[in-house]
């Protein structure tokens, strides 16, 4: 199921509410866990529920595993359950994600034959593997409890979080399940929720949307593009995938504040970063915590202790991106993609040369964010090479006329462009220019002021007024209107 | 050895690790409070304290050093 439907918001969100504070009042505590594991069980298996056997499983495996470490403490050492937890569950996600991919490049260098197995990604893997993976580390360094079976569940299932994170840690969650006082209705909670899930859903379906509507046209034609094409895209396609996925950041953390939880902060403006190391700290902040924690730290540290800490200092860094890479798709692109990154952390990393922060630093890393977000975008090494070449090969062919064009897909604008049509046809390719840069202008407007979590943390200050309410609501109304043409999100793909 | 000594000792790491010979760390100083104390500083502060301590962390107890307070409860625990 889908945040940005209406039988989300207007069916099955108002159900879950109902049912988890209903029986909270009435003090069935385990039964508003077990209602709330079976709304979000539903939510998942909405359209293919034969995936539920899949999550199931691996909440399985892992929480036996868990229960096993609890009773072989003394007797079997937690580097043979840390072992076996990563391996299996990095065994399921790459079958499910990686399988063609490898049979695939099999074939391509030993020149077989083997079949593709044409497995269609199940949703949210990659998201609740990670989460379990941190689960079981935690578990085998003694850092986490074995949880109840109930509270596990929950923790692993909870919607708001499940398909595409932020990737929440059992040690963020399942303590504000167990605290009383987050099961009363906090009227502070919902409405901080309600403005949260608005301005997600905002930046989703206004925004993002928008400029999915200009990128994808111009991947579709990417033989006909020319340099400031393929500029334009990169920017568009950063944009659009800054507002698709911070949106649907921001809806989670809001719905999570509707129940009462709050989860983590997933980005912190991460346009406004001064370096690549910077941008990390601040875009999918809770894939950067977790590469951390369990990779970067543990292998430096070890590299470090025996001696090889000029290695270790360049190399981990790099190993960090290509699986961060490589995590986001079994495509090429990503490795290459992932390697620009680390690249680009070790350049943020350098002694010599630093500059103090400023104009420059930040364009830099912004220009830096645009090429990436290129290569990102690009499905092929083929596509990759186009779009690239495009951007630093300079030729004009006017393609960008043809690409803004494509604004007119956009219902919003469809009277200003029939009232254009017939006042002046030959005009037309300067209108859908002049839309497409006040489109530009009002994203970068929005990227420069307050994010989600300082308009909210302004507001509890300074009180609620009458015309942010109003503001609220017409970009809740515009947003909900605007849902005949549901997308779905940019990261249900990784 | 006692936590004052323990924080003697933390707050001449830290000075050494980033090279500001006026920079005193207390019980809920994290790496907020201090500039460059990044992900790689972080790495390096461990592998300093776990040398001028004579001591090593787990990867558990790294991971959960919130603060320099739990750091330091760490190394008295260790020490003990």
């Amino acid at each position: 199921m889908l945040f940005n439907s209406q039988i989300f918001i207007f069916l099955f969100l108002p159900i879950c509410l109902l049912g988890w504070y209903f029986l909270n009042h009435l003090h069935f505590r385990k039964s508003a866990m077990i209602f709330l594991t079976g709304m979000s069980l539903f939510f998942y298996g909405f359209y293919n529920p034969s995936y539920l056997i899949l999550i199931l499983g691996s909440i399985g495996f892992n929480y036996v595993l868990s229960f096993l470490i609890l009773k072989t403490k003394k007797t079997i050492s937690s580097n043979i359950w840390m072992t076996l937890g990563v391996s299996g569950n990095l065994l399921f996600l790459g079958y499910y994600k990686y399988f063609d991919f490898f049979i695939e490049n099999t074939n391509f260098i030993f020149k077989t034959d083997f079949a593709l197995q044409h497995i269609i990604l199940p949703l949210g893997i990659s998201f609740f593997t990670l989460q379990q993976v941190s689960y079981i580390i935690d578990r085998c360094w003694e850092t986490a409890p074995h949880y109840t079976l109930v509270d596990y569940m929950a923790f692993v299932t909870f919607f708001p979080q499940l398909i595409a994170g932020p990737i929440v840690l059992h040690s963020e969650l399942i303590p504000q399940f167990q605290m009383e006082e987050k099961r009363k209705f906090q009227l502070s909670s919902f409405v901080d929720g309600c403005i949260y899930f608005s301005l997600g859903l905002g930046k989703k379906v206004l925004i993002a949307d928008v400029f999915a509507i200009l990128v994808n046209e111009g991947f579709e034609k990417i033989y006909y593009i020319d340099t400031p094409a393929a500029w334009l895209m990169a920017l568009c396609y950063l944009i659009e995938l800054y507002f698709d996925f911070s949106g649907y950041c921001d809806m989670a953390v809001g719905l999570g504040k509707m129940f009462g939880f709050d989860l983590p902060q997933n980005f912190k403006s991460p346009l406004k970063a001064h370096s690549v190391q910077d941008f990390w700290q601040r875009w999918h902040f809770t894939l950067t915590r977790f590469l951390t924690t369990y990779l970067y730290t543990p292998l430096t540290i070890m590299g470090i202790r025996k001696n090889k800490r000029k290695l270790f200092t360049y190399l981990t860094p790099m190993l960090v991106f290509l699986i961060s890479g490589f995590w986001h798709g079994a495509s090429w692109t990503f490795v290459i993609w992932g390697a620009f990154q680390g690249l680009g952390i070790l350049w943020s990393q350098r002694k010599k040369w630093k500059l103090k922060k400023s104009g420059i630093t930040w364009f830099g890393t912004f220009v830096f964010a645009i090429i990436s977000n290129a290569i990102f975008r690009s499905e092929t090494i083929d596509n990759m090479l186009r779009m690239l070449k495009a951007m630093f090969v300079p030729h004009v062919t006017g393609f960008s006329f043809e690409l803004a064009s494509s604004l007119s897909e956009v219902p919003e604008f469809y009277m200003i462009t029939r009232v254009m049509e017939i006042l002046n046809p030959n005009l037309m390719d300067f209108l859908y220019l002049l839309l497409l840069s006040c489109l530009l202008l009002i994203s970068a407007l929005i990227l420069k002021g307050k994010n989600a979590a300082e308009i909210l943390s302004y507001r509890q200050d300074k009180g609620y007024t009458f015309l942010f309410a109003a503001q609220i609501a017409v970009i809740f109304s515009w947003s909900v209107l605007s849902l005949n043409q549901v997308s779905t999100f940019l990261y249900f793909n990784f | 050895m006692t936590r004052d000594e323990i924080f003697k000792g933390l707050n001449e790491v830290f000075q050494d690790v980033f090279d500001d010979s006026t920079l005193e760390v207390e019980e809920e100083t994290t790496a907020n409070d201090v500039d460059g104390w990044d992900s790689f500083a972080h790495i390096t502060l461990i592998v300093s304290v776990e040398k001028k301590f004579g001591v090593k962390f787990s990867m558990g107890q790294v991971s959960s050093m919130k603060n320099v307070g739990t750091m330091a409860s760490i190394l008295l625990e260790k020490l003990a």
